[in-house]
């Protein structure tokens, strides 16, 4: 196996559901190099989720794959990481702690009882509250995301408008 | 002389800084697909058009009262395409409200 493939693999072992775009910019590689390297390592399983192609490596079935590109969105990790400490929380104390507009909350939110990581009940004063469906699976998920700095500045971005925005 | 270096190296840094924010907006709007995500995006790019106008008054392809004309309309497209955004951001949430009653987080702080 050449070095540049035994890097590739590397990082996907390291980083598992690292995108396309951020093994080319990690690695310091050509676009067509690293999509060479990746169709030769057989074992590396690849899967489009949420408009972008991740890569893993084996061990992973469809939903802890999916439950992983979520959670290298840092304020779906920031959710997450809350109610592994807390618990169960209503969902406007989870924005207000985790520090977030409403809308902002609410998005992620769509994707993380999708992803059936998150659950939504109705508490006696009729209001939605948070819990982790499989906090132990999710948190040792929760270790291995990592978030690109790209990623990063997207996600705050939007925090920002969103809190821009709200009233 | 030394001017016009000056004013191509804050055009320069102006044109590339913009082009980031423009193009964390963009990937912002794909994400979120929303009235709001589309003007703060367009008021971002008015941003990079100023950078643009610049340039073009620099190498002497725009005149200085056009040069101004220009820049101060893309002031007034910017200011009004964040108050249509700020304006969009409630009305969205009023209907989103509305159509999805059984997601709003009701309780008493609502």
């Amino acid at each position: 196996m050449t070095d540049t493939r035994e890097r590739v693999a590397e990082r996907v072992r390291a980083d598992p559901g690292v995108h396309f775009n951020e093994l080319v910019r990690a690695l310091d590689l050509a676009p067509g190099q690293v999509q060479y390297h990746l169709r030769r390592l057989e074992w590396v399983v690849e899967a489009d989720l949420y408009g972008q192609t991740h890569y893993y490596p084996p061990g992973y079935d469809a939903g802890e794959r999916r439950a992983l590109a979520l959670l290298r969105r840092e304020t779906a990790a920031d959710v997450i990481a809350l109610l592994l400490e807390v618990g169960s929380l209503p969902a406007t104390e989870v924005a207000d702690r985790v520090g977030i507009a409403r809308s902002t909350l609410s998005w992620h939110l769509d994707r993380l009882t999708g992803a059936g990581l998150v659950a939504e009940e109705r508490d006696a004063r009729n209001r939605v509250v948070l819990s982790l469906v499989d906090p132990e699976g999710t948190a040792r998920l929760l270790q291995r995301a990592e978030p690109s700095t790209p990623g990063r500045l997207v996600d705050r971005f939007t925090r920002l408008v969103d809190s821009l925005l709200a009233e | 002389m030394a001017n016009e270096w000056v004013l191509a190296v804050v055009l320069a840094l102006g044109g590339l800084g913009s082009a980031g924010v423009v193009g964390l907006a963009l990937v912002a709007l794909l994400q979120r697909r929303s009235w709001s995500y589309l003007l703060v995006t367009l008021a971002l790019v008015t941003l990079g058009a100023r950078a643009v106008v610049g340039t073009f008054s620099l190498m002497g392809m725009l005149s200085i009262p056009t040069h101004h004309t220009a820049e101060h309309l893309l002031d007034v497209l910017m200011a009004g395409l964040v108050i249509a955004a700020v304006y969009t951001a409630r009305t969205a949430r009023q209907s989103a409200a509305e159509s999805e009653a059984e997601r709003s987080y009701g309780g008493d702080d609502d």
